[in-house]
């Protein structure tokens, strides 16, 4: 408090908020909280309004009855998520790669669990004014987190992806044979569109992310003739037939493990320095929150409100973190991912 | 008045004025193009000619504001119109006619736009405040202030003369370098906001912006950087310039109150300290670990929970 | 695709295209016929996208797009008096690019496995780009901006129109943007759209109908058939800021006159309709 009345007795140099969140983000910060308010206005505890759209109608079968209004766009599944004033928009796309013979029949006992689920190759790419060329920082690890959480959330299993529909193009049956043909399987793309990027970018990227996935359609393929090459694009140059061609309208739901979708929540941990007591901020937004809480608990909760992962940043020293705080904060998640999920 | 066919709302484009109206009677009405508007030659009606015309350049409200003269400005004013009243299509003999001058121009909404200046006690917002009321037509009575309506480009880049809220960034035994945060009674530098936070991860910084801009000389086109400035070490201060020395003047992270005295090289503007209101306005001791400081003279600042006393080129708080 | 890439995460490299066999023609797609003398309704919206200094978003049909500018902010190296004006327009990366056919056949890759590895612009979005950029360079007043760039930054979400009917449309949205921006400017742009039937005579306006591919590989010769996109200055006299033709037949020089006159008259309906939202949003 005594910043406070000091900074009055300046006298005549006063800011308006935006420019004091700049010019010195923690007494922003600090003032809005002895007010029982953050620097962008809502409470402790209030989380930005959040809309779900999973008919976006940027994937091929959006706007599918019965195969009939099938569009020619290459998107399998797709979401938009608006949080605020971000807005981010997902889509999935596919591809379909040679696996090996042998995967999915052994099924001993000691191999890995996690070798079961595969993830998704996601790309965000954050609008904010840079000119074409690298990712930047913020991008490459944002794209890395989301291909290892959902990796290790264990819910899209390898089996889904694996090609089985394949309706054969021959007439000769000699061949028939499992073992001499290749298998192939799905891979699958996101491309994760950000605007307005304010806020937990963590939380919205992967909500879509997840969201986009559980409505992915996988159409059936078929092979035009007996060969099972599958094009090397690169090698030959390109302008090659590819010998696998997808059905345009006969497709199937991916499945995916509906048990571990879950959601993840980033909080801010900031001290009031009155009391040494320690407030739990949700949904940071704005300069002076992102810039002045170090301290960020990050939870994933899944469906049925079990915690999956919680992820504690102690970089500020002066937060103390207890275990009332962390059990307060993944209470305050499991309420906002029952109302998201459920 | 001939003045009310002026439109209150303008899109960018829109004719607002012919430079010159007679009305009627016996005077003429002569218009100045100010904030948000320029002066085009443009065709009228009859597609024979080309009339100068004052059109909008921005979306925004149309303030018309008229400049009566002090008695000293009016004798040498009165010539400069002549000349132009011989330049435009006008022949009547002036000397018989009455002259009213306008300036017009167009102030936007702006819900974006803030104002970072709005304490009473500043001088320059007398001048704001003109622009604040609401009536179509205002009496702008000194010269000084038409200075300020007209020259006053809207957009929000730093210019000759601006007071300019700043950022310490890096010293040399010469300069210090600076990043213009906000400029008085202007939007403020908002890009300062979204690109604090540059490279890092998803989480929020832990860098401050100078461990950003440290960044930038990597990423060789950052994303809506701010505009950078310098002080020399011979514009701190006005008097005794020779023996300032930059480094009992600031330090990385204080923020500095300076005017700008030029456009300067390509990539920095000059900026200057050297009045008694322009100096450190906010500083932390121990370069920016330690607590908030308070000037107690114009070269000292004290921190009042620690007691520790720093050296700084202070502004007069007052 | 991109080996090199290691910024990225593009999935294995030896994935290979999802190829669709080709959406069969559905016999009764229910598309309101547009009159072909109307202009198709638009939806528009600015200032959605904070963290920029000025932004449009416009949605006419299924087309959607949103242009972010930022600016004046400054540049790195020697002293410019005036600002710099650059453009970029991309469309999202899995979204098929009008006349893409064209620019497949003559560039080196053929078919894209993972739409993220697409990293260069691709020739319809060089061609936007440049188009935007010159209409654009002489209506700003460049010179209030010394020491500055102001980039224009397209994204096309969602397309379902041929490509000159998508410029007029990216236009109309740059022109927003700039107003919410505030950048000082000569004018507003908006333009015309045409397409001119040269058997029976007919000029289409605001024409929305895709292009198949085989109309522009010219695999099925068609009847004459020109597109035109015409961006005006309207209250300046009706400057033309941009022209852009394309079609597979010749323009005579009392056609070319009527087309660009009914391009005007379609551009000044428009800003009529630009207008009236602008001083709305002033209330």
């Amino acid at each position: 408090m005594s910043e406070g009345n000091g900074q009055e007795e300046m006298g005549s140099i006063r800011f308006p908020a935006e420019i004091l969140s700049v010019v010195a983000p923690d007494l922003s910060l600090k003032r809005h909280l002895d007010l029982g308010l953050r620097p962008c206005l809502r409470k402790f505890h209030e989380f930005k309004n959040l809309t779900l759209n999973v008919k976006s109608g940027l994937s091929r079968y959006d706007g599918d009855v019965d195969g009939e209004s099938v569009t020619d766009s290459p998107v399998l599944g797709s979401s938009v998520i608006k949080s605020g004033n971000t807005t981010v928009i997902c889509g999935i796309t596919g591809g379909i790669v040679e696996i090996a013979n042998v995967s999915t029949t052994t099924t001993s006992d000691d191999h890995d669990d996690s070798m079961e689920y595969t993830s998704i190759y996601p790309v965000v790419e954050i609008s904010r004014g840079k000119l074409n060329g690298a990712p930047t920082d913020e991008e490459m690890i944002l794209s890395q987190q989301l291909y290892e959480t959902l990796l290790h959330s264990k819910i899209l299993p390898k089996k889904s992806l694996i090609i089985d529909n394949i309706a054969l193009k021959t007439n000769d049956d000699t061949n028939n044979n499992n073992n001499n043909r290749k298998r192939y399987a799905f891979v699958l793309y996101a491309n994760i569109q950000v605007f307005s990027r304010e806020g937990p970018l963590f939380d919205y990227c992967y909500g879509s992310l997840v969201k986009s996935l559980q409505t992915v359609k996988l159409p059936f393929i078929h092979f035009t003739d007996e060969e099972f090459i599958i094009n090397d694009n690169r090698k030959n140059g390109g302008n090659v037939k590819p010998e696998i061609i997808c059905d345009s309208e006969a497709y199937n739901q991916l499945k995916i493990n509906e048990e571990n979708i879950n959601w993840s929540l980033t909080f801010g941990l900031v001290n009031n320095d009155d009391g040494k007591e320690t407030i739990i901020l949700c949904d940071l937004e704005g300069h002076a929150e992102e810039t002045c809480c170090k301290s960020l608990i990050n939870v994933i909760i899944d469906k049925n409100l079990k915690m999956r992962y919680l992820n504690i940043v102690g970089g500020d020293e002066n937060v103390i973190i207890d275990e009332n705080i962390v059990l307060k904060t993944v209470q305050l998640a499991k309420n906002r991912v029952n109302n998201i999920l459920n | 008045m001939t003045v009310l066919d002026i439109p209150k709302v303008a899109v960018p484009g829109q004719p607002l004025v012919p430079s010159f109206l007679t009305d009627e009677g016996d005077s003429i009405s002569k218009f100045i193009p100010g904030q948000g508007t320029k002066l085009e030659r443009l065709l009228v009606q009859d597609k024979n000619s080309k009339v100068p015309v004052i059109i909008a350049t921005i979306l925004g409200k149309v303030k018309i504001y008229e400049r009566v003269y002090k008695e000293e400005a009016e004798a040498e004013e009165e010539e400069e119109e002549e000349e132009k009243e011989a330049e435009g299509k006008q022949d009547q003999e002036q000397e018989e006619l009455k002259v009213r001058t306008f300036i017009i121009s167009v102030v936007p909404k702006s819900s974006k736009n803030y104002y970072y200046q709005d304490s009473q006690d500043s001088q320059n917002l007398q001048k704001l405040k003109e622009l604040e009321i609401d009536t179509n037509i205002e009496e702008v009575t000194s010269k000084n202030q038409e200075d300020v309506i007209i020259n006053k480009s809207l957009s929000n880049l730093p210019q000759e003369g601006d007071i300019v809220l700043v950022k310490i960034l890096k010293l040399t035994l010469k300069q210090a370098f600076v990043e213009i945060i906000a400029i008085e009674n202007k939007k403020a530098l908002d890009h300062s906001a979204r690109t604090l936070i540059n490279n890092d991860s998803a989480p929020p910084s832990l860098y401050s912006s100078i461990a950003s801009t440290s960044t930038t000389i990597l990423q060789q086109v950052d994303i809506g950087e701010n505009f950078k400035g310098i002080i020399r070490s011979q514009d701190v201060r006005s008097t005794d310039r020779d023996r300032v020395k930059i480094i009992e003047s600031f330090k990385p992270g204080d923020i500095v109150r300076c005017i700008v005295i030029s456009l300067g090289d390509g990539t920095n503007y000059y900026l200057s300290t050297a009045r008694n209101d322009l100096g450190v306005i906010f500083a932390k001791s121990h370069g920016g670990a330690g607590e908030i400081m308070y000037a107690v003279d114009w070269k000292t600042m004290i921190c009042i929970n620690t007691g520790e006393v720093e050296q700084r080129k202070c502004a007069k708080p007052f | 695709m991109n080996v090199q890439d290691r910024r990225r995460l593009l999935g294995p490299a030896n994935a290979s295209p999802i190829v669709f066999s080709d959406v069969k023609e559905k016999k009764s797609k229910k598309i309101q016929a547009k009159p072909d003398d109307e202009i198709s309704k638009m939806f528009i919206n600015t200032g959605l996208v904070k963290n920029c200094d000025g932004s449009a978003y416009i949605e006419v049909g299924n087309t959607i797009i949103q242009v972010s500018i930022y600016g004046p902010r400054p540049i790195r190296g020697s002293f410019i008096d005036k600002a710099i004006l650059s453009t970029e327009c991309r469309f999202l990366p899995y979204l098929s690019q009008p006349n893409d056919s064209i620019s497949r056949l003559t560039s080196s890759t053929s078919l894209i496995t993972n739409y993220n590895g697409k990293l260069n612009l691709s020739n319809i979005e060089q061609k936007i780009s440049s188009y935007i950029e010159s209409c654009f360079l002489s209506c700003i007043y460049l010179e209030n901006y010394p020491k500055s760039s102001i980039d224009i930054f397209i994204k096309i979400l969602s397309v379902d129109t041929n490509l000159l009917n998508l410029v007029n449309d990216v236009v109309h949205c740059c022109s927003l943007a700039m107003v919410d921006a505030q950048i000082e400017s000569k004018d507003l742009i908006t333009s015309g759209n045409l397409r001119y039937l040269k058997s029976n005579n007919h000029i289409i306006m605001d024409p929305k109908c895709k292009d198949k591919d085989k109309d522009i590989t010219n695999e099925v010769v068609e009847e004459g058939k020109l597109d035109l996109v015409v961006s005006f200055m309207n209250s300046r006299n009706d400057e033309i800021v941009g022209f852009w033709c394309e079609g597979n037949d010749t323009l005579e020089d009392d056609v070319l006159e009527k087309l660009i006159e009914r391009c005007n008259d379609m551009s000044k309906e428009i800003r009529k309709n630009i207008n009236f939202y602008l001083i709305e949003s002033l209330e």
